[in-house]
This record gives structure tokens, sequence and C-alpha cells, in this order.
């Protein structure tokens, strides 16, 4: 299947990367030949599959309320915080 | 280096010590690691200090003084995991992996953290932010991937054993490439808590071993129940128990071999004849979808690699672009940053989960996934272990395939089925090809039967 490089520019926007117009050519040809490889799928008759999307019972633990231990370590290792908050830039 | 078997038992019976053997190993690092670039960084002074204790404790682990290293997207509390990549270049582990935890109750060494293919995607380890490894056996071949780092601090001996991570073939594929023993354990008998995710249905620990020994001593440490991993299986640690290989079945699937480069195929028949003349029985076996397990893998893993990446976003760890003048910017900006390969994978992810495709790729590789699933437990029920060659050809010189994504991805061909049904798998040195390069055999087994391999295994070994 093609994919068209209005369609690459679209699909890195929603994955949020900034790519360079080199870059969406060259990826709207790798991802192209890469979409045509994966066709053969299609092949595969599933007309009688029955599948779940989760692949494994989940394990389940007591519901039971702890203090992360590493709270303090993981921000503080943020590259620009405020106390114990995450510094970003504004939102709107 | 020795083995992690012998070395543990030479440390405990006061033959060498752990301080010796960590010294052994960082000259044989500091002497071999210019060359092959296979650390990203060695945690010396802790080792010695660690060792030291070790070598005063009375009662010593399965593991006493044996220096390990671990891939670097295992967390190891206080040390950086960067998954090779940019976006996490000074992230430092917060806690321990469930399998690093239990590596060190038995007082191995983690010596140091192993290069990869960014967020372990890859077959080269050329899509490394920090160089690619090269192959100890040949420098100017690739090690395999994703894996590839921690593969080759084995092959070459500057340490007895290491861990790496397989979602479609990245433990079984360089120790392929590298002549060692790799596993694939089946999906849920490893922890993957504190494991960086990039497929979460397909992910698993293993370990990349000089022989089936140690594979069997160190898969029987990190497995087992973790109640911090939801996915873990509700299965005791793997029981570290030899069986009688010369009552299993054994089956090739025809499949495999079509097209085969000839002289894996030669090795392939070898392999089986060791395994006749030692009482194994062959019967012939079908699985007629395996092939389409690398395109469902490329979609499946993709997809779910383009959600558990989303929360790298460059504010709190890796490089930070403050030229932006939004958070929306912010996060494109940084973003930037991942590589190549990442990025093709999260783009690729992104486009089959979207709404006008999901049907046509995603949900479709999610129904192939069952087919394949299907094949397996229908062929199981015929067979004990089902026999193939873990890689379609012997290591391949650096910058061969680059250019050639779709080669590359057909590196998976083999290997991706067992990570795509659940499966274990299992992949141990057999032969070598006209350039001398090994050859890797590979073993499937239905799930939770770890022990069908290994046995297997130790025949070709002998």
């Amino acid at each position: 299947m093609e994919i068209n490089i209005e369609e690459i520019k679209k699909v890195a926007k929603l994955a949020k990367f900034d790519i360079t117009e080199q870059e969406a050519e060259l990826y709207t040809k790798q991802l192209s030949a890469v979409l045509d490889w994966v066709n053969q799928l299609k092949n595969v008759d599933t007309s009688s599959v029955k599948y779940k999307l989760e692949v494994a019972p989940a394990r389940q633990r007591e519901d039971t309320p702890v203090l992360s231990p590493c709270a303090k370590d993981v921000t503080a290792a943020f590259n620009e915080r405020e106390d114990n908050f995450l510094k970003v830039k504004k939102v709107l | 280096m020795k083995t992690a078997f012998q070395t543990a038992e030479d440390i405990k019976s006061g033959k060498t010590t752990a301080v010796e053997t960590v010294k052994e190993s960082l000259a044989k690092i500091k002497e071999l690691n210019p060359k092959i670039n296979a650390f990203l960084e060695v945690f010396e002074e802790e080792a010695l200090a660690r060792a030291a204790e070790i070598d005063k404790k009375p009662n010593k682990g399965l593991l006493a003084g044996v220096p390990i290293a671990l891939k670097d997207n295992i967390l190891f509390k206080g040390h950086t995991a960067s998954c090779a990549s940019k976006m996490l270049s000074n992230y430092k582990a917060v806690y321990n992996a469930t399998v690093t935890e239990r590596l060190l109750a038995q007082d191995a060494i983690i010596i140091g953290r192993t290069n990869m293919d960014e967020f372990a995607m890859g077959s080269s380890n050329e899509n490394s932010a920090f160089g690619p490894v090269r192959n100890p056996l040949d420098l100017e071949r690739v090690p395999g991937g994703s894996s590839g780092g921690s593969t080759a601090a084995v092959a070459s001996g500057m340490v007895c054993a290491a861990l790496g991570s397989d979602t479609g073939g990245s433990i079984r594929q360089p120790a392929a490439f590298c002549g060692i023993t790799g596993i694939k354990p089946t999906y849920g008998r490893v922890s993957r808590y504190g494991l960086v995710a990039f497929a979460s249905s397909a992910d698993q620990i293993g370990p990349l071993t000089r022989d089936v020994r140690d594979s069997k001593l160190i898969l029987s440490i990190i497995s087992g129940e973790d109640d911090r991993d939801s996915t873990s299986a509700d299965k005791p640690a793997f029981a570290n128990a030899d069986i009688d290989a010369k009552k299993l079945t054994v089956g090739i699937p025809a499949e495999f071999l079509e097209g085969l480069n000839p002289q894996i195929l030669n090795a392939i028949n070898s392999a089986k004849k060791v395994l006749q003349d030692k009482g194994v029985v062959f019967k012939p076996v079908s699985l007629p979808n395996a092939k389409y397990a690398s395109p469902c893998y490329y979609i499946l893993t993709s997809s779910e690699a383009s959600s558990n990446l989303a929360r790298f976003d460059g504010l709190r760890y890796g490089t930070k672009d403050s030229s932006a003048k939004d958070l929306e910017e912010t996060y494109c900006k940084n973003r930037a940053n991942f590589g190549p390969e990442v990025k093709r994978r999260i783009m690729l992810g992104t486009f089959s989960l979207g709404s006008a495709h999901a049907e046509d790729y995603y949900l479709k590789a999610q129904a192939v996934r069952e087919v394949i699933r299907e094949d397996f437990i229908k062929t199981f029920k015929d067979v004990d272990v089902i026999l193939t060659p873990t890689t379609p050809n012997t290591a391949f010189k650096i910058g061969e395939k680059i250019n050639d994504i779709i080669s590359l991805y057909l590196s998976d061909l083999y290997t991706a089925p067992a990570n795509i049904a659940g499966v274990p798998a299992l992949s141990v040195p057999f032969g070598k090809d006209d350039k001398n390069l090994p050859i890797g055999i590979q073993f499937y087994g239905n799930y939770f039967e770890e022990n069908k391999l290994y046995a297997l295994a130790k025949l070709l070994e002998a």
C-alpha cells in the first residue's frame, strides 16, 4: 500500500515529533515498502478467529494504599522542577 | 571467563575470590570494550567493593561473585538506564527490576550496562544512539540485536553471563550470531517489572550464557511469579532439574526450510542426526502460518511501542529543548531526538492504530496472531519440541543492510513466531559456516516447558 507524504506528516504530528522535509520523504518511501510487505497478512483467512485484545490473564493484588518509596528520587531527577513538581511550558 | 556456575563454585570452594574474578572481568573489559563497544558503562569501584563484601560472607548465594551484565533497558537502582537512547541518556533508575533484585539476592555482581538497539528496536545493534556494537568473532560484522551488547560481552569473555530482552528475537538472534546460548522464556515466566516496555504483550527477559547449564541456572533464579507485573504467570520459578531427552519427540516444520541458506540447512540436518543417534524421535510437522509472524510482529509491536513510548516527552529526562514557545511544541522538539528506527516504528504503530486503518492492520494482525498461536497449540499435541534455524543467515557486515529495512526486518523470520505465540524458544550454537561464523539452532517448546528445550540443547552441546 502506498502512503503519501501528507499522511506521513500527519502521522508524525499525531506521534508528536518534528520531522524535516527530507525525513518525511525518506519515511514515505520506507513505510510504503513496509506496508507493502505486511499486506501479506491479508492472505490469512481469519474469518473464524475469535480473539481477545488481552493476551494473558492479568494478576490482581490487594488494593492497599502504600506510600511510593521513591517519589522524591523521581522528581529529583527532573530537568526542571519546583518543589516536588515537574515544571513545564504553559499549556495554552 | 569461566561459566557462571563454575565461577560461583570456585569462589565458594575458595579456589578463587570474588575480588579476583571481578578484576579479571574488568581487565578483559578494558582490553576489549574499546573495540567492541559492548558496555555503555562499567560500575568498576562498586563492583569491586561488592566483591570484597561477598568474599566475607559465610553463606554465599548461587551466583556468588559472578560478574553479570545488564542490558541497558533493565533497571538497576541508582544507575543510568538509557535504552541506548538520547531520550533517556541521563535517566537513573530509582528502583530495581525484579530480575536485578533476584540476581543480587544470589550474590551476583552487576558489572555494567550494555549497549543495545535503541529501545530494543533492531537486529544489528546499529540503531544505538551510542554507536554500534561489533561482533567479537569478526569486528567488521554485527553481533545481532537488539541485545547485541549483552551478547558480545558474554561471547568475548568480558563477563560470565548477561541478561537481555527478547520481543521478536532480540536474545536468540544475537546469541546465534555470536555463538552463545540464549533463551526467550515463556511469556509471563520472568517478571517484566523494571524492564523498560517496548511491546508489553511480547517482551520477555532472558539469560545469555556460555552454556546450557548457566542458562538453566540463571532462568531458575530470575523466573517466578511477581505481584508487580500483572502479566507475570501464576507459576513457581523454573525448576532447574534435568529430564531425559531421549523420550522426547521433535518436529522440523517444512515451511522453515524453504529457501533456507544451504549451510544453515546442513547444520539443521546434522543436528537432527546427532539427536536421532541419541534416540530422539522425529515426526513431520507443519506450521503453515508461522511465516506471517514477522509482519504480524511489526504491526503489533510497533502499535504497542507507539503507546508505550508516548510517555517519553523529554521533559523529565534526556536532552531538553528550551526554545519552544508552548508545551505542544516542546513535545515535538524533544521527541525529535528519537533515532530513525524508533521514529519509523512509532509512525508505523500510530498509522496501524489510526481509526482509518485499524481494521486492516492492527486488528487484522491480532487475528493472525491467534491463527499462529493455534498452529503452535495444535503442533504441540503431536511433538514435544519444534526444531528450526534461529536466523536466515549468519552475522552480516556492519552497514550491509542498514538501508534495506525489509531485509533487516526479515532477521526475525524464525524467531518472531515465539513472541507472537508466547511460547519459549532457545538458540544454541551448532556448527559454523564457510566464513567460520557460528550457526544457531533453535528449539521451540510448549508453554512453560523450557526444561525440554534445555534437555535437547544439552545433547547438541556435548
